[in-house]
């Protein structure tokens, strides 16, 4: 299935241990042995959800070492961030509007 | 409308078959579906309530209800229960238990079973002969579909929290006045668009079952179009409709932005009173969807719309920013 940046970021982080790894990322970078620790999995299953992580963007994977590190993509993470706050933020302006509305009218 | 209900009417029995797959398991589907506190909700077409006086779930046993319309008119029905089998089946005898004008006399099954975690619920209304379904056939079939897809929203968010997203804002006025301004199209025409967009209306039949196709044309002359489907319309309390993305001819189609968006969300709007002049709007999003990867977008942006990960993101922006 071919999905948008933006869908593939959504999918990705749909999943627990996908998040679990991008809160890890945040000390800073990793790489699959470090990251595996926590779960109860392989490293092939570890490897996999990273290949989801690196293919939608969310995170990079260096090239240069043998361990091939892995850290958080700001620029994937904004995508996401923005997108997630527009449409609370749609309504939020909309429920501004109405309250003026409401105010500018007699009832 | 519906998305994902479909009936079947077989050529050689006398029956009017609904069926849909719900994004719950069985256990729960049972559970909702012979228990009087949550059929109260959900039973029947679009618009309607019931009560219920008795409810007795047993091979022989009884159900008492009334079915209140849209309209105010009430219907008095009656099961008498002929096999129970949990989680998976039920059959009954319908009638109206002697009161009342309108008398459908039926046998009723409820088949539920088990797709990959989600339900399948097949229900089946058994009718005297062919003719006389066929006779029937347009209210029942229309009713079957609704109900279905009312239960399947009901469902949702008991199935999974992360189905439902609540916002809630309070206003200065009575409800009545709220009900109207989010109700009648020359209030919502004053407040919905943001500045310079101008909502268009193509269709819009304000009544349960009734469709509503719109259009929004932005400041630079794009319009979006979407379709929403009223399920219940309870004046100054209440306001339920399905959501989707449409093209101008109201075809539904998926979100222009993000294609595994649900291509449909059930909206609740609640109003609720909290003095003679201030009253809360409680708006759900509900998504009611069988789609994997639907429900994961509706998930993630929950996510995101309930802080969750906007509190999370925007820690990790700061710390990416300090390094």
């Amino acid at each position: 299935m071919s999905l948008d940046s933006l869908s593939a970021k959504l999918q990705a982080l749909s999943d627990p241990t996908r998040r679990a790894i991008l809160a890890r990322l945040r000390d800073g970078e990793s790489n699959v042995g470090e990251l595996a620790k926590p779960f109860a999995m392989s490293l092939p299953a570890i490897s996999k959800h990273l290949k989801v992580l690196q293919t939608s963007g969310l995170i990079t994977r260096s090239r240069a070492a043998q361990q091939r590190p892995c850290k958080l993509s700001p620029d994937g993470l904004r995508e996401v961030d923005d997108w997630m706050n527009s449409y609370r933020e749609m309504w939020e302006q909309r429920l501004d509007r109405l309250d003026i509305y409401l105010r500018s009218i007699k009832e | 409308m519906s998305l994902l209900a479909k009936t079947i009417l077989p050529k050689d029995r006398p029956q009017i078959i609904t069926t849909r797959l719900i994004a719950a398991p069985c256990e729960l589907v049972w559970k909702v579906l012979t228990t009087p506190e949550h059929l109260q909700h959900f039973w029947g077409p679009d618009g309607f309530t019931n009560t219920y006086k008795q409810f007795d779930l047993r091979a022989g046993g009884q159900a008492l209800f009334t079915m209140h319309g849209p309209d105010g008119t009430d219907y008095p029905n009656r099961f008498i229960f002929r096999t129970v089998e949990p989680p998976r089946f039920l059959r009954f005898e319908h009638d109206n238990g002697g009161e009342g004008a309108f008398d459908h006399r039926f046998i009723g099954e409820i088949e539920l079973s088990n797709e990959g975690g989600k339900t399948r619920m097949e229900l089946r209304l058994i009718e005297e002969s062919i003719e006389a379904r066929d006779a029937i056939g347009k209210y029942a079939v229309e009713g079957g579909l609704q109900n279905l897809d009312r239960l399947a929203a009901y469902v949702a968010p008991m199935a999974e929290a992360k189905n439902l997203f609540v916002i809630e804002r309070s206003f200065s006025v009575s409800q009545q006045r709220l009900f109207k301004a989010c109700t009648d199209i020359d209030d919502i025409k004053n407040w919905l668009a943001p500045a310079g967009a101008k909502i268009l209306v193509i269709s819009r039949d304000f009544k349960p079952g009734g469709t509503y196709h719109y259009g929004m044309e932005m400041p630079g002359g794009a319009v979006m179009y979407g379709m929403q489907s009223y399920k219940e319309i309870r004046p100054n309390s209440r306001l339920v409709y399905a959501q989707s993305f449409a093209d101008k001819d109201g075809n539904i189609a998926p979100h222009p932005m993000a294609p595994t968006w649900p291509k449909e969300m059930v909206t609740v709007m609640d109003f609720m009173p909290e003095g003679p002049k201030q009253t809360k709007l409680k708006i759900s999003w509900i998504y009611a969807g069988i789609d994997d990867v639907e429900a994961a977008t509706f998930h993630a942006a929950h996510e995101g719309m309930t802080g969750g990960w906007t509190g999370s993101l925007n820690a990790l922006q700061n710390y990416l920013n300090s390094n």
